[in-house]
């Protein structure tokens, strides 16, 4: 096999070298979004667990830090934050509060949703492409192994078949680059999505507690 | 400010996870197409080409055996018409001998041809063979030198793989006994040839009514063509003797003697398709 790879023309060479890199790429995010997601899932359930559990907002907030924080933290911690700061400012709306105190956690849900969503595309892009990079090189392996086979008299399959062989492998590689990338991409879309819904599931509830709380007042 | 946060806590595991996975993938494919290792037997197989293309030519040889030969029964008899008894039978010896000797000279230089096309066959295959077959050409007088330089060869190709030895040297037997038979067959062939020609003259002689008004030694040649079975389809005068009586009989004896008798060789019967027949009056 690796004389195959050896053998082909410059073309294919690079056709081949791309498609490695980028499956490398794509197998390297798949694995950071698989941690990412993994870490992101299980960090908001403990912290709904915490959150819902009746424990105390304020301490809640005090014992936020941003190392060993999730998503999830991060919204309500933005939130919070927002809403403290209006707390202690005298003549303040309750209305306003609460609704300045969405704004930071719709915020800070956009950031936390841009930073899991990142590199998806990347997987997207392979998903798609990949499969035609290695096309291409086949194609290209194709002709140079019959251009070689219009200068033998006697035409053979042994003549072809290298040459169609090692084409091949160019399809292998963008197929198998691609496979995966496709599977991770769906995978973690859905993922994804379904931690915005909780996220913002999430932020509704949030934004109902602080506005009893304004009212309280 | 801590959206990078997550993405960097797992990058270097998933990076060597990645890495791991492609190593998988890789030796998995090694692994699976490690058929590609026993591809070089049909190469070897290769091999069996010169020996088979070497195996065919003798038929050839005896083939344009038969085609030079042709034209050779016509030869003798003029001359021996206009000879005496005696001289013509001394000629005919030394012509006979004389065609024996071209026919082998023939023989053998279509022996030569045959074996230059073998080797060219087999330059596709080997250089070395090449070399062998200029010093083939340069020697190639001397018909069982070439005998053995092939079986020379054969075996320089039999030493790479031994199981196809004796088959081989089998083979370069054969191809021995078909070169030296091939020059024995041309030489009986163009014996027998003569025989029949003679045989088909002597009937059409015995056929011949001689008209009284003939003057001198009238010679007449006719192309005779023939069926298989021997029976004459067409007779058409080539070169009339001037007489028309005595060219009207031959061919009245040539159309009687019908059917002629054929050689009983089927190769040697495609000569006899197309006759050249000579005939003097005073020749019996």
């Amino acid at each position: 096999m690796l004389a195959l790879v050896a053998s082909a023309s410059l073309t294919v060479k690079l056709v081949m070298a791309l498609l490695l890199v980028a499956s490398m790429m794509s197998w390297w995010f798949i694995f950071i979004k698989l941690f990412a997601v993994k870490r992101a899932t299980q960090l908001a359930q403990e912290f709904e667990q915490t959150f819902w559990n009746g424990a105390d907002l304020q301490l809640l907030f005090e014992r936020f830090s941003p190392e060993r924080s999730g998503e999830l933290e991060r919204i309500f911690e933005a939130g919070f934050r927002e809403f403290m700061k209006f707390k202690k400012q005298p003549h303040t709306d309750a209305t306003m509060m609460t609704e300045s105190a969405r704004r930071a956690m719709r915020a800070a849900y956009q950031r936390e949703m841009d930073s899991l969503e990142s590199h998806l595309s990347f997987l997207a892009t392979v998903g798609s492409v990949s499969p035609y990079v290695g096309l291409f090189g086949t194609v290209w392996g194709i002709m140079n192994a019959f251009r070689g086979l219009a200068n033998v008299a006697q035409a053979t399959l042994s003549h072809v078949a290298p040459g169609i062989a090692e084409a091949l492998i160019a399809t292998a590689m963008g197929l198998f680059a691609a496979i995966p990338a496709v599977v991770a991409y769906n995978r973690y879309t859905a993922d994804i999505d379904r931690l915005a819904n909780r996220y913002e599931s999430f932020i509704e509830e949030f934004s109902n507690i602080l506005q009893r709380q304004a009212n309280q007042k | 400010m801590y959206a990078m946060a997550t993405p960097t806590s797992g990058r270097l595991p998933a990076a060597v996870l990645a890495v791991l996975v492609h190593l998988l993938f890789f030796a998995l494919l090694v692994y699976s197409l490690d058929w590609k290792t026993h591809a070089p037997e049909p190469v070897m197989v290769e091999l069996w080409q010169p020996q088979v293309a070497s195996y065919q030519p003798p038929p050839k040889v005896v083939k344009q055996v038969e085609k030079v030969s042709k034209p050779e029964p016509v030869q003798p008899n003029p001359d021996i018409a206009l000879a005496d008894k005696k001289r013509k039978l001394a000629e005919q010896a030394a012509q006979l001998a004389a065609q024996k000797q071209a026919a082998q000279k023939l023989a053998q230089a279509a022996q030569v041809k045959a074996q230059a096309q073998q080797l060219l066959d087999k330059k596709l295959v080997e250089q070395k063979i090449t070399e062998q077959k200029q010093a083939q050409q340069a020697k190639a007088d001397v018909q069982k030198q070439q005998a053995q330089k092939q079986a020379a060869l054969r075996q320089l190709i039999a030493q790479q793989s031994q199981t196809e030895l004796k088959n081989e040297s089998a083979r370069a037997l054969v191809g021995q006994k078909n070169a030296a038979s091939a020059s024995k067959q041309a030489a009986d062939m163009s014996k027998m040839q003569n025989e029949y020609v003679e045989k088909i003259k002597a009937k059409i002689r015995g056929k011949i009514i001689l008209p009284d008004s003939l003057q001198g030694n009238p010679q007449a040649r006719f192309a005779v063509s023939l069926l298989p079975t021997g029976e004459v389809l067409q007779v058409k005068l080539l070169r009339g003797s001037g007489q028309s009586a005595y060219d009207d009989a031959v061919e009245r004896a040539i159309l009687k003697a019908s059917p002629l008798p054929m050689p009983p060789d089927a190769s040697l019967m495609a000569q006899f398709r197309e006759l050249d027949l000579k005939f003097a009056k005073d020749e019996k």
